[in-house]
């Protein structure tokens, strides 16, 4: 069964994504692609909280009891920034080790559906890096596109 | 004016205000170090892997 997630919209180079989580208030979630330094193809993602002060707080807790589905639309955008960008490889990790286990959860949950797309990849430890296994802990991931040519 | 968390306010954003944000974040700067410190860490035989793709 699909997970439900957030309508999203993103910047016109796609390098932002935003969209808002509803609960007992409404909060602006922006994502954030960035290239890694060093590497020609890889961006790194995070996301966090747009606050008053116009920053984003990657480890700001919110009353809005809806994390999965937060995790979930993150994946999302994933997806689509790949659709524009299909040589790019996506690395992420959670900005506290309840959300590394979250995005865990959300793609268990959808990788029969994405794997025929999509290649995931779970990095063990600082030194494995292994193919998706929903039965196994992992501290980060590194998505990218199986056929990079868009159909 | 609107409220800064209505999409409306969002969409009006251009690349560089999400720029100008990023600048401001040290929570999410502080969040890509970790996260590009255990990249760089991960041996190049097992990047290779996955990079090659």
């Amino acid at each position: 069964m699909e997970k439900p997630s957030y309508p999203f919209k993103s910047t016109e180079n796609h390098r932002y994504y935003y969209f808002q989580s509803i609960g007992k208030s409404v909060i602006p979630k922006i994502v954030v692609y960035q290239p890694l330094e060093g590497s020609d193809n890889v961006v790194e993602l995070a996301f966090g909280n747009l606050m008053p002060n116009f920053s984003i707080d990657v480890f700001a807790i919110d009353d809005n009891d809806d994390m999965s589905i937060v995790i979930t639309t993150v994946i999302y955008t994933i997806f689509d920034y790949l659709n524009y960008y299909p040589e790019k490889k996506v690395y992420f990790k959670g900005s506290t080790p309840s959300r590394t286990r979250l995005y865990r959860v959300a793609i268990a949950k959808m990788i029969d559906k994405i794997e025929p797309i999509y290649q995931v990849y779970g990095l063990i430890s600082d030194s494995e890096m292994e193919i998706f296994n929903k039965n196994q802990t992992y501290i980060a991931y590194l998505i990218s596109r199986k056929n990079e040519k868009i159909k | 004016m609107k409220k800064s968390n209505s999409f409306e306010f969002l969409q009006n954003l251009t690349e560089k205000d999400f720029d100008e944000m990023i600048k401001n974040s040290p929570s999410l700067q502080k969040h890509f170090e970790e996260s590009r410190r255990i990249f760089n860490s991960i041996p190049k035989e097992e990047l290779t892997k996955a990079l090659k793709r």
